[in-house]
């Protein structure tokens, strides 16, 4: 247990707009009441001051979130170019909407950048009912697949509610399919919006169980975590000192999303002063007394102070403040996809997703080639790892050098006679497995045009 | 016969499996050669 902050902060989280263009149920920023408020968020020139002082305090890590940050498209692309240049480990939170193929080439020019992806869900109708605004769905696999297609590390970020619960496992299947690498499973926090619309139980056992039914089929090819409950994070509060600080669109310091205190604002008094009243006054009475009330997570929402739902309490002062539970939100529009047979509308989904990863682009990494032609041997030049392909894969690495999925598929269909679609689950296996083993690298579609 | 002349083959699964290409003296848990292990 760590029992004292670092002399400097590890990490910061910049939330970098209040505002959103989805309206989730459940958004743990309440970003569609600030949305409809139009609650002022600090400008463009003040969050470049504090992202290079969190740079200057020798942070490694910095989070950009929001809202949903590409509604302030200049500013995070610029905030992410010029951290990169200081060598800070990146990850930018997204719905995806706005990730077009301009977006999608700036963040894989971005080294080491990981994107976090909200979806919701394997269909339009789960997702697009859980975000509130129809086509939300589309946009957020489409944009997933961009990223991908051009090498981009993306983890999918599912949150899991009483209705999307008992598709989890089509849920991960489909993003295997896409060729997703991590996916982070969270039931709902029931702070901000979702402390506000009831309640969001789920089963932590059914959603493990379903990880490992996933596991046994699919191996380790993809990484799917089930985020921990939060109460036991506020439980031991005296013996978990924060490592990093989260900075909300007006620039109030906080250590993270849990605690409603604020420790000063990062551009009136600094990022350095507002960590030394952290490192000095995260375990304040009050603090503690609040974080330790809570026996599970479902007592957050009766809470007092309700993060993200009543206003921040500078620390010190005792733990009452507004609440903005009866607040108007906007409307959730009804998604258009929400009828229909859901086993047809399963099927229609995957059929989506299973084109845009049978379109997604290959070229063989400088790797070296050994054997016959019925067995392959190839050697991975910076592992050093040698890996024997057995015919078919052999084949199928062939295709997928400077080809398509699709273009394997069609080939492969002419040399086998094997069902389609069966022949279509190998190649997309096959182009995952070898891109995890460095031997493949997925190509984007401006590469391909300059090629 | 050239490669494009064969009969169509049977289809396998794809399998891709890391092998060792190891061709040096075994080694010992602990991490010494076999040879060493004599060495007083």
């Amino acid at each position: 247990m760590r029992t004292r902050p670092p002399e400097r902060p590890v990490g910061a989280k910049l939330e970098l707009t209040h505002a959103c263009n989805l309206r989730c149920g459940f958004c743990y920023t309440d970003s569609p009441r600030h949305t409809l408020l139009r609650t002022p968020d600090l400008p463009d020139d003040a969050w470049h001051r504090i992202a290079n002082e969190a740079a200057d305090l020798g942070v490694i890590e910095l989070v950009l979130t929001g809202g949903e940050p590409f509604l302030r498209r200049e500013l995070v692309l610029g905030l992410l170019d010029e951290m990169a240049g200081r060598d800070v480990g990146l990850t930018l939170n997204t719905n995806g909407w706005f990730v077009d193929d301009e977006i999608a080439d700036r963040l894989a020019a971005v080294p080491g950048l990981q994107v976090d992806l909200s979806i919701d869900g394997a269909t339009p109708a789960l997702h697009d009912a859980s975000r509130g605004v129809p086509g939300s769905w589309r946009r957020a696999v489409e944009a997933t697949g961009r990223l991908l297609d051009r090498g981009v590390r993306v983890q999918v970020v599912h949150v899991v509610t009483p209705i999307n619960e008992r598709h989890f496992g089509a849920m991960i299947e489909q993003m295997w399919t896409l060729g997703v690498t991590s996916l982070r499973a969270t039931p709902v926090v029931e702070v901000g919006a979702a402390a506000r619309g009831g309640r969001w139980p789920v089963s932590r056992d059914r959603l493990r169980r379903t990880i490992k039914d996933f596991s046994k089929t699919h191996g380790d090819g993809m990484r799917v975590v089930l985020q921990h409950g939060n109460a036991g994070v506020l439980a031991i509060h005296d013996h978990a000192a924060p490592v990093s600080m989260l900075v909300r669109p007006g620039g109030a310091v906080l250590t993270d999303s849990l605690h409603p205190f604020r420790y000063g604002n990062a551009l009136e008094e600094g990022l350095a002063e507002c960590w030394s009243r952290i490192v000095e006054n995260w375990r304040d009475p009050e603090v503690s007394r609040w974080a330790k009330s809570f026996r599970n997570s479902r007592d957050l929402a009766d809470a007092e102070v309700i993060p993200y739902l009543s206003d921040e309490v500078p620390v010190g002062s005792e733990a009452k403040a507004a609440s903005h539970v009866s607040d108007p939100v906007p409307e959730r529009a009804v998604p258009k996809d929400d009828s229909g047979d859901p086993a047809e509308n399963l099927a229609r989904a995957r059929e989506h997703v299973r084109g845009l990863a049978l379109n997604r682009r290959y070229r063989m990494a400088p790797a070296k080639l050994g054997g016959g032609p019925e067995e392959h041997y190839v050697r991975q030049p910076e592992s050093g790892r040698v890996l024997r392909l057995n015919a078919s894969a052999a084949a199928m690495l062939h295709e997928l050098d400077d080809g398509t999925g699709a273009d394997a598929v069609a080939t492969l269909s002419q040399r086998w006679s094997v069902d389609r679609s069966q022949l279509e689950t190998d190649v997309l296996a096959t182009g995952r497995s070898l891109v995890s083993e460095g031997i493949l690298v997925p190509v984007a579609g401006c590469e391909r045009v300059a090629s | 016969m050239s490669e494009e002349q064969k009969p169509q083959d049977a289809y396998d699964a794809p399998q891709a499996e890391e092998i060792s290409t190891e061709t040096g003296p075994a080694t010992t848990s602990a991490g010494l050669t076999e040879d060493d292990d004599n060495v007083p």
